[in-house]
Formats: C-alpha cells, structure tokens, sequence
C-alpha cells in the first residue's frame, strides 16, 4: 500500500486537475471525490491537498474565488485555467506512455530472445 | 459547532505559528477550519463519539510545513487578502491573454495558408505546395467567369472585407467586383472556386505584412453549393441569399461575421474579437468566439456557441443547444422547448425565455441570484436534466414566453 500511496501522492496535481475538468469545486469536495472514486481507499490530508493548490496556483493551472455558502458563510472555489487545461492534457499522455513502460517491465511473459 | 470551529482554528493556527501573520495566512486556516469542521460532522454521522470524531477530523490535518514554508515565501503583495476587484482582474487577464494568443494564432494561420496557397518566388519551396496544383485553371477576376460545374467557394484573406451575394437574378456568372485586381482566381477539376490574395510576389508581401489591404464583392447565382469555406485575418465577412447551402464555413481573427441565409446544412463561424450576427437555418450551427458577441437567430438542429467574454444571444428554435461563457452574458429566446438545453457561465448573467416549463430543471449557482418562472424538478430517471442552467456568480433568470 506504501508504493500505491506514494504513487498516488506523486500525481496529486494531475488528480485535482482532472476533477477541476468537470467543474468549479472546493477543498472538501474534492476529498470526498477522490474517496469516492477510490471507494473510500484513499484520500488526501488537507496539507497535501493545499500544498497542492497552491502549487497549481502558483503555476497558473487553477485559480480560486471566493463564493457564497449560505447566508454569511463564505467558501473558497477552484476553477481550472487554460493553461491548467494544457497541462492536464500532458499529464495523462505522460502517464500513458509511463504505463505502457511499466506493464512492459512488469510482464514476465515478455520473450528476451525475440 | 461554533465551539468546535474554535478548538479547530486553534490547532491550525498553533501549527502553523511558524508562518508570519497574513491575510494569506488568515484565509487557509479558515479554509482549513471549515474543511475539519465538515470531516468531524461526517466522523459523528459515522457513529463516532465526539472526542474521537474530533482527533480523527485534526489527524486529517496532514503535515503542514510545507504550507508554512508557502506562507513564510509570500511577498507582501501576494500575502494580501483578496480585493472586491482582484477576481476580475484576474478574468480580465485571463480573457486578454487568450484573446492575444489566439489573435495572433489565427492571423500566422492566414498568412502561411496564403503562402501555401500560391507559387511564390520568395517562398520557392511552396511551388508544389498541395492545394495550388498545376492542374487548376486561374482566370483574371476582372471579367465575370462562368459558374458553370462551381460546386463550392474556398476564400483565404488576410486584409479586406469579403462580402458574397447568392443572388436569384445572377445568371450562370460568378461576377467579382472591388478591388479585384490584386486577387489570384483559380477553380480545379472538382469544381471548387479558389481566391487568394496579392497577384504577385511583392504584393503577397504586402499583404502579409498587412501594408496592403482589399475588399472583394461576390455575386454568385443562387442555387446549391456543397460548401462555402471564408478565413480572413482582418476583414469583415457578409453572406446574404435565399439558398439552401451545404457547408458554411467563416473564420475570422478581428473581422465582424454577418449574414442572412435561407438554411445550410453545417454552420462554422468562429472569430476571435469579431462580432457575429447571423439569420438563418442550419441543421448544426457551432459559434466560438472569444471577446466578440455572438447573435443569432434562425431554426438551428443542434446548437453549440461558446466566448469568453463576448456575449451570446439567440433567438429561434432548436432541438439542443449548449451555450456558455466565462465572463459573457447569455440571452435565449426560444420559440419551441429545446430537447436538451445547456447554458453555463462564470460570471455571466443568463437570460432563458421558454415557452413552457422544461420536464426536468436544474438550476445551480455559487453566488448569483435565480429567479425563475418554471418550478426546479430532477430528472425523474435520477439523470441528466434536459435543461440546465450553471453559474459561479451569473444571475439566472427564467421566464415564460
């Protein structure tokens, strides 16, 4: 579970980026997606979360906003930018060609001699 | 919950004394407070006590050195807190960046299709460019030319408006007026009409180099056409006929997009900064453009138009349409209730008159106001709604025609 934790870590900007695809959403929201679609096998520490955010911030990728929530409450929302767009277009071509590597170097069927 | 709240933002805030007092600083221990706050009601759903809700909601914190290390490494400038005005200019950024790249992207893309386009001296190694082949008979513009086997219109400018009459009293003619006599003509064995800009090697320059500048004026019998292709950098463009046409095809970076046309059957306007006005059926009709207004009005099959900051307006019928903006406003007028109905905008007020209440409605925002005239009801099936209305700080407004 360490390998897959780590790998998942590793790719966080590109997990937040692909839900930031579908639409406008905040901090917690995007925890619970993640549980979600892990089926509550992972989820992210709010460090690593924000640490994230503001790394994609600072990067130009996404942008945030405040918004209402309810009467007096306020919440803060991320949106993907352009750029944001481009990079997470590259991130799954990159993690395509990675992928493709690793089931070759994973596979023991594979002939050495051919 | 107040309480909680407290003992949450007191454990954030002593994590993260390390960092020098902001409003950077300020607004994530907010965040961050609200986010434990929402994890420790889920942990008491779960049937957790509530000291143990608490230390596992905190545990969820994570490592926050870090954030610290971010904090610590603001300037004082991006340590501020945000401004009422500092969202837009930001959009405002966004939206003129976008506007630059794809100006200039649209207007390279011109120019080297007219380099391709033509045996050029300067440009030897385009001479057997594809699209210009030997095989195309060119003929001098400045004497009307037969329309005879002309199955479709290619048009590629970079300077000068473009303006085509499909007319019923044309005979069998294509007739060219303006200024024609810096145009190359050519027509190939498929029956495609091609014109191109700058005779000659040095007026090519010219053109590219926006130095020289032409309108051209078409009129072309008023019957079926397979396809209609227009791409300018800076002109404007106007269609107007009563034909039924195949393909329409108008691109432009700066120049306006209008016209009035019986029905085709693809309608392609995109523009960059150009305003766009259009009458007219189409079986789908796709609208893009970045800072300039979208306006249409017709009888459209399936509809899709999307800007950035320009505004979009329709008027008419259609079976679906997906419609958004960033910063734009939204207007629909829609005579008959589309199947499926899609309108999305960041900042961008939207305007929907329906002429009955949809059979499934979905209406979200984050901070605009909605006022509708039709009751919001789910897709009974749990599904998508077949209409939907999203904005992030938009008014919504819907109302009965």
């Amino acid at each position: 579970m360490s390998i897959t934790a780590d790998t998942l870590r590793g790719n966080t900007d590109t997990i937040i980026l692909t839900l930031l695809m579908r639409k406008d959403s905040y901090g917690y929201e995007i925890n619970k997606s993640v549980q979600k679609r892990t089926k509550g096998e992972y989820g992210f520490k709010e460090a690593t979360l924000y640490t994230a955010f503001k790394r994609l911030e600072q990067n130009g990728f996404i942008r945030s906003y405040w918004g209402e929530d309810g009467p007096g409450a306020r919440r803060r929302y991320y949106s993907i930018t352009e750029a944001g767009r481009r990079q997470w277009e590259e991130s799954v071509k990159d993690w395509e060609i990675t992928r493709a590597l690793l089931d070759a170097l994973f596979s023991v069927d594979y002939d050495e001699e051919a | 919950m107040d309480e909680i709240r407290a003992r949450f933002t007191a454990e954030i805030a002593d994590r993260f004394s390390q960092a020098a007092d902001s409003a950077a600083k300020a607004d994530l221990i907010e965040e961050l407070s609200d986010n434990l706050c929402l994890r420790y009601q889920e942990n008491l759903a779960s049937g957790m006590a509530r000291q143990a809700a608490f230390a596992a909601a905190l545990n969820g914190l994570g490592d926050v050195t870090e954030l610290v290390n971010y904090l610590n490494g603001l300037s004082p400038e991006q340590s501020r807190a945000d401004g009422p005005f500092d969202q837009l200019t930001r959009d405002m950024e966004e939206i003129t960046q976008n506007v630059f790249d794809r100006t200039k992207s649209a207007i390279d893309e011109a120019a080297k299709r007219l380099r391709a386009g033509r045996p050029d001296p300067v440009f030897r190694t385009n001479t057997d460019a594809p699209g210009w082949a030997d095989s195309r008979e060119t003929f001098s513009p400045e004497t009307p030319s037969s329309a005879e086997g002309l199955r479709g219109l290619d048009i590629q400018l970079v300077n000068g408006d473009v303006e085509l009459l499909f007319s019923e009293s044309a005979e069998d003619q294509v007739l060219f007026s303006g200024s024609v006599e810096e145009l190359e003509v050519s027509r190939d064995q498929n029956g495609a009409l091609f014109i191109r800009q700058g005779r000659t090697a040095s007026s090519s320059s010219l053109f590219r180099r926006g130095l020289s500048s032409s309108d051209v004026e078409l009129c072309l019998p008023c019957r079926d056409w397979d396809f209609i292709r227009v791409n300018t950098a800076n002109g404007d463009v106007e269609l107007n006929g009563g034909c039924r046409l195949g393909s329409v095809s108008v691109r432009t970076a700066t120049g306006d997009i209008s016209g009035k046309l019986a029905s085709c059957s693809r309608l392609t306007l995109t523009t960059v900064s150009g305003d766009v006005q259009w009458s007219g059926g189409a079986e789908s009709a796709s609208l893009e453009s970045v800072s300039g207004d979208l306006d249409l009005e017709g009888r459209i099959g399936s509809l899709s138009a999307s800007t950035m900051s320009g505004d979009i307006a329709f008027t008419g019928s259609a079976r679906e349409a997906v419609c958004s903006s960033i910063s734009g406003d939204l207007r629909l007028e829609a005579e008959t209730l589309p199947a499926r109905l899609s309108v999305s905008s960041k900042s961008g007020d939207c305007l929907l008159r329906l002429p009955e209440a949809p059979p499934a409605l979905r209406l979200s925002t984050v901070s605009g106001s909605v006022e509708t005239a039709f009751p919001v009801c789910p897709a009974p099936d749990g599904g998508s709604c077949a209409c939907s209305v999203t904005t992030v700080s938009g008014d919504i407004s819907l109302e009965k025609r």
